[in-house]
């Protein structure tokens, strides 16, 4: 990660800098696109550019779309020719408190939000109004309100916040808006655009997905090895013993909402591990999906951690009260982000504030992820004790739903189709409303599956999209989580595809492979179902009525 | 009076990105295509740390090319 554009960020050097930055991302190829509407109460043309570094850094390429200056209410409601045409993804609804004094302010917001939802079916970001001297209670209550509306296509981006931590007086310079329109401090933008990014790439589950920590002095004070499992400084005896404490009970709630903990400590691991019996201690050996205590170089041990993981290095965050080890650490793995402090005290702001696992409602999904992890070592060791494959994963006892998108599912197979990069043929990605579209589309043949075993279930894991064009089934997109590699999933969805097809009486299958970065795993997928090849990295299925299905291990379960 | 100059004319390279600009004293906002309103605000507040004062907005109006800039911030540390 680019370290100006982590938190804590210095607008000053953004803004001075943005040129610069925009030189550091080089290949786009495989980034997320994103259309962006941004409809305004102010100035905006320039925050753009700073908003897309942000979104760079989360590997989305926007493409924006500009309202006029003072526009976004007739933009939404009369104007809207432009606006249709564009397709948003994403309307950001930029008004601030030089917008707060308009007459019947949140009718008209009501009215704008209404007609998006109405016309566009897009994701909507709301600012929220910072206070000013003398309007406190009217704006607070405005907030009330906008805070009542979110919901799953609305969320807010809180600039009464931003606000507040910037320094209210800083913020509301008015030099920016007599000169140029700015509706707050310049300097600010940065953070402005910082927080928005973060909703952005949490929407497009772009979200990190583990902590890794080192132990001694940083989840509890002292060296275990030197101390012993009762000296080390943990709890409210002490001033330092207390703010680990509260890092520890910070850790156990980000893993109680589906982040995954991982520790990787210079230490014996028989001592380290002795630690966890101190009267003290929040955070239970188990909490870890991975426990790495050893006297190897720590990005070994992390490389080790995303790999057992199966999360790739960009999803980690790193905390080491050591400077020289995180910089051993960014030196191997650059993508990792790390927490730039020394101290305990800072640990809890810089993960938050940082917006690694921004989320403005838990999913379910997320929540019940460590399961998912816990059950895979448990997987992992039956797999050891099995004769052979085959043999492991009969005994796993899979069964799997394989049907067509439908409404309750969208919003999960949409993340899921955004954030596989590994399983998946061709890097296309679609945003809510197309899915939904496509979802109720006859020309198109959709399947999800949905898996589970005798360990428990892993919810919603692959998805298929294919075009029905002429009697041929094009498969647009096939995505499959990592969580359930090897297991044969790739196969059932395969026999569901050539099910539906017979069905519908179509004769070819068309199957594409596009490179990207990190889809090296897929490349020889289509050849193994059985496709011979054409042009390229265009692949063809014949379906025949004598089709032998090839999954063996996984039962279909309706309901 | 040069070095006010030419740690202005640093300030311009350093936030339009560009070592190969002319800068006179009389080159404007107008004469250069990136030298848009954020890159003017990030200009006059790279002054304002870097000489220690404070422009207020009349004299920002003020400003209407880098001559006037210099002539202004040498008031202001006098």
């Amino acid at each position: 990660m680019i370290k100006e554009l982590k938190y804590p960020i210095n607008g000053e050097e953004i803004i001075k800098k943005k040129k610069y930055l925009k030189r550091q991302f080089l290949d786009l190829s495989d980034f997320t696109e994103v259309r962006i509407a941004i409809l305004s109460g102010s100035t905006i043309g320039d925050i753009a550019d700073i908003l897309e570094l942000f979104l760079f850094s989360y590997e989305i390429k926007p493409i924006f779309y500009i309202g006029n200056y003072n526009q976004y209410y007739e933009e939404t409601l009369f104007n809207t020719k432009d606006l249709i045409s564009f397709r948003p993804d994403i309307i950001l609804i930029h008004t601030t408190s030089r917008n707060v004094l308009d007459k019947d302010i949140f009718s008209k917001l009501n009215q704008v939000w209404e007609h998006i939802q109405k016309m566009h079916g897009c994701i909507i970001i709301q600012n929220n109004f910072e206070l000013l001297y003398n309007h406190i209670s009217e704006i607070s209550e405005l907030n009330t309100k906008i805070d009542e509306y979110k919901n799953k296509t609305f969320y807010v981006n809180d600039i009464r916040y931003l606000s507040a931590v910037y320094g209210l007086d800083e913020w509301l310079d008015n030099r920016s808006y007599y000169l140029y329109g700015y509706a707050f401090n310049v300097k600010a933008v940065p953070m402005f655009c910082h927080n928005i990014a973060i909703i952005i790439k949490s929407i497009y589950g772009k979200n990190h997905k583990c902590i890794v920590v080192d132990l001694d002095n940083t989840i509890w004070g002292g060296i275990v090895g030197e101390v012993g499992a009762e000296g080390i400084e943990l709890g409210k005896g002490t001033a330092l013993g207390e703010a680990y404490l509260d890092f520890q009970k910070f850790l156990k709630k980000m893993h109680s909402f589906g982040i995954i903990l991982a520790a990787c400590s210079k230490n014996n691991e028989t001592i380290a591990k002795e630690a966890f019996t101190n009267s003290n201690m929040v955070l239970q050996l188990d909490d870890f999906a991975v426990f790495c205590a050893n006297w190897n170089e720590k990005s070994n041990n992390i490389i080790h951690i995303s790999k057992s993981l199966n999360i790739l290095p960009q999803h980690l965050v790193f905390v080491d009260d050591n400077p020289a080890e995180r910089e051993q650490v960014s030196s191997v793995l650059p993508q990792v982000a790390i927490i730039e402090s020394n101290f305990v005290t800072d640990f809890i702001r810089y993960i938050d504030r940082g917006g690694y696992f921004y989320s403005e409602v838990y999913l379910e999904e997320d929540i019940r992820r460590n399961e998912y992890y816990r059950n895979e070592v448990k997987r992992k060791v039956v797999e050891v004790n099995s004769n052979n494959y085959g043999d492991y994963l009969s005994s796993l006892t899979m069964a799997a739903k394989i049907e067509p998108f439908s409404d309750a599912h969208i919003e999960r197979i949409t993340t899921l189709i955004n954030k596989t990069n590994q399983f998946n043929l061709t890097g296309q990605r679609y945003s809510l409303n197309e899915v939904k579209k496509i979802s109720i589309n006859n020309n198109f043949v959709t399947l999800y599956a949905d898996l589970n075993d005798k360990f428990g279930s892993s919810g919603i894991i692959s998805a298929l999209i294919s075009e029905v064009i002429e009697g041929s089934a094009h498969v647009r997109l096939w995505v499959m989580s990592c969580r359930v590699f090897k297991r044969d999933v790739e196969l059932a969805v395969f026999d569901s595809l050539v099910e539906e097809c017979l069905k519908r009486g179509i004769k070819k299958i068309f199957g594409y492979y596009h490179k990207t970065d990190r889809n090296e795993f897929v490349s020889k997928l289509y050849e193994s179902l059985g496709f011979y090849k054409s042009l390229g990295e265009v692949w063809v299925f014949d379906v025949d009525k004598g089709y032998v299905p090839c999954n063996k291990y996984i039962r279909m379960r309706k309901e | 009076m040069v070095e006010i100059f030419d740690m202005l004319r640093d300030i311009i390279f350093d936030v339009l990105d560009d070592k190969e600009l002319k800068i006179t004293r009389e080159t404007s906002a107008e004469d250069i295509e990136d030298w848009d309103s954020l890159a003017q605000i990030s200009i006059i507040s790279s002054c304002e740390s870097a000489f220690g004062i404070r422009f207020e907005l009349s004299e920002v109006l003020q400003m209407k090319n880098v001559g006037d800039t210099v002539d202004l911030i040498m008031e202001k540390i006098k």
